[in-house]
C-alpha cells in the first residue's frame, strides 16, 4: 500500500493535541492505524503536548490516594491484535473486523452506505459509503469540513486518484464529481462537520440521486 | 532518580514511594490542564488522580518508543480528557497500542537524545511568533478544535488552519525533517 495523500498538517497537529471534532478524529485515527508516517507525526507532536503540559503553572493537588489492592497489569508483549480484517482497528469496535459484513443499506442503484453513531451532542456525522466499480456520484458540494479515506478500491475525481489509505480533504464551497475505479466497489470512510441541518454530503447526494 | 527510573520501579515492585513522587509532580499540572478545558477544580483533581492511577496500572506497557514519561502521560490525560469532559470516544488509542516493529532498535538512540529533543521543542515552541503559539496552545491546552478557535479569536478558520500549518512545520523541523 502506498499512500500518496496524508492528512493536512494543522489536522495531525490537532488530533496530537486531541482537539478534533469526534467524526474527523475517527478518520484521523483509522488513517493513522494504516500509515506509520502519519503515526510516527503523531508521535512528535505528542511531545509539543508533553512540553506544554510541563509549562503548566501547577494547581494544589491533595495528597496521592490510596492505591488500589490490585497489582498494576502485566505486559502483554505486544500481541492484542490478532483478529484479521480490512476495517481499521479504531472502527472494529463499532462495525466488526470485515468491510463486507458492514450492515449496508442501499441508497440507491451501486451505492451504500452505513453510518457511525457518534456522542450524542456531536454536530458530525460519520459514515462508511460503498460505491460500485466504475459509476460516477452526481456532482455535489460539500458543508463544512469533510475528511474521507479511502478503504478499499479507489476512485477519482478532478483534483487526482485516491487509493487505500489516501486521505482526501474537502472544504466548504468545493464540488466535485468521483468515479469509483473499475475492479472492485469502492468503500470509503467519511467524516462531515458541520450544523445538523446540513447534513453534509451524503444528504446532498441523497437530493440529487432521489430529486427531492 | 529520573521519570522513567520510577516508572520503572512501578512496574517491577509496585514501588508506592515512586508512585507518589510521580503523582507530585505530574498531579498539580495535569489537574491544571483539565481545568483549561472548563471544568471545576474538585472535577480537574479527581481527573488528574485518575490519570494518575492509569500511570500506576500501565507502568508495565511504558517503554521507550513511546517517548519520554511526560508525553505518555500527557496522551493518556488528553484522551481522559476527551472521554470524560467531552464525553466522545476518544478514537486516536495511546501510543502502547501500535506496536512499531523497528522500535527497539531505535530506543537506545532516543533514550540519549530524548533530552536535548525536549529542549529543541521548548526552543521551537517559545521561538513561533505569538499568533502561531497562540494557536498551538489553543489547541494542546485548551482542547478547542479550528471552528472555535476562528470563533474566539474572530478570524476566518482559514486563517487559523494556515496559522496552525505553519507552527506545525516550524516544530517539525525542529525534531528532524519529516519523511518527505
Amino acid at each position: 500500500m502506498t499512500i500518496k495523500f496524508h492528512p493536512a498538517p494543522e489536522n495531525l497537529l490537532s488530533c496530537a493535541a486531541g482537539s478534533m471534532p469526534e467524526a474527523l478524529a475517527a478518520v484521523m485515527a483509522s488513517h493513522m492505524a494504516m500509515c506509520p508516517r502519519c503515526r510516527h507525526e503523531l508521535a512528535v507532536f505528542d511531545k509539543v503536548g508533553a512540553t506544554l503540559l510541563e509549562e503548566m503553572p501547577p494547581e494544589t493537588v491533595g495528597t496521592a490516594p490510596a492505591l488500589p489492592g490490585s497489582a498494576p497489569v502485566a505486559a502483554t508483549g505486544g500481541a492484542q491484535h490478532v483478529e484479521h480484517g480490512d476495517v481499521p482497528e479504531p472502527l472494529r469496535a463499532a462495525v466488526g473486523p470485515r468491510l463486507d459484513r458492514i450492515k449496508w443499506r442501499r441508497l440507491a442503484p451501486g451505492v451504500w452506505f452505513h453510518t457511525v453513531s457518534l456522542s450524542e451532542h456531536s454536530k458530525a456525522s460519520l459514515r462508511f459509503i460503498r460505491v460500485a466499480p466504475g459509476l460516477q456520484l452526481p456532482d455535489h458540494g460539500h458543508s463544512g469540513s469533510e475528511l474521507t479515506l479511502v478503504l478499499q478500491g479507489a476512485f477519482n475525481d478532478a483534483f487526482g486518484s485516491y487509493g487505500v489509505g489516501d486521505v482526501l480533504e474537502m472544504d466548504e464551497g468545493i464540488e466535485h464529481s468521483p468515479v469509483a475505479a473499475p475492479g472492485g466497489d469502492c468503500i470509503c470512510l467519511i467524516a462531515s462537520e458541520g450544523p445538523a441541518r446540513y447534513n453534509g454530503f451524503l444528504a446532498r447526494l441523497v437530493q440529487k440521486l432521489t430529486g427531492i | 532518580m529520573s521519570d522513567r527510573e520510577k516508572l520503572e520501579r512501578i512496574a517491577a515492585n509496585n514501588d508506592p514511594q515512586a508512585y507518589r513522587a510521580l503523582f507530585e509532580k505530574f498531579g498539580p499540572i495535569v489537574k491544571a490542564f483539565m481545568m483549561r478545558q472548563g471544568t471545576d477544580a474538585a472535577t480537574a483533581e479527581e481527573l488528574a488522580q485518575e490519570t494518575m492511577l492509569n500511570v500506576w496500572r500501565k507502568a508495565s506497557l511504558y517503554s521507550l518508543d513511546k517517548g519520554s514519561v511526560t508525553t505518555w502521560i500527557f496522551a493518556i490525560a488528553r484522551n481522559l480528557r476527551i472521554d470524560q469532559l467531552r464525553k466522545e470516544k476518544t478514537w486516536v488509542e495511546l501510543p502502547d497500542t501500535y506496536v512499531e516493529q523497528a522500535s527497539s532498535e531505535i530506543a537506545a538512540d532516543e533514550a540519549i537524545s530524548s533530552e536535548q529533543e525536549r529542549q529543541k521543542i521548548k526552543q521551537a515552541l517559545d521561538g513561533l511568533p505569538k499568533e502561531q503559539r497562540e494557536v498551538v496552545v489553543l489547541s494542546f491546552i485548551e482542547g478547542l478544535p479550528h471552528r472555535a478557535i476562528a470563533e474566539r479569536l474572530q478570524l476566518p478558520v482559514g486563517t487559523i488552519k494556515s496559522r496552525i500549518r505553519l507552527a506545525y512545520l516550524k516544530l517539525r523541523t525542529a525534531v528532524g525533517d519529516p519523511d518527505e
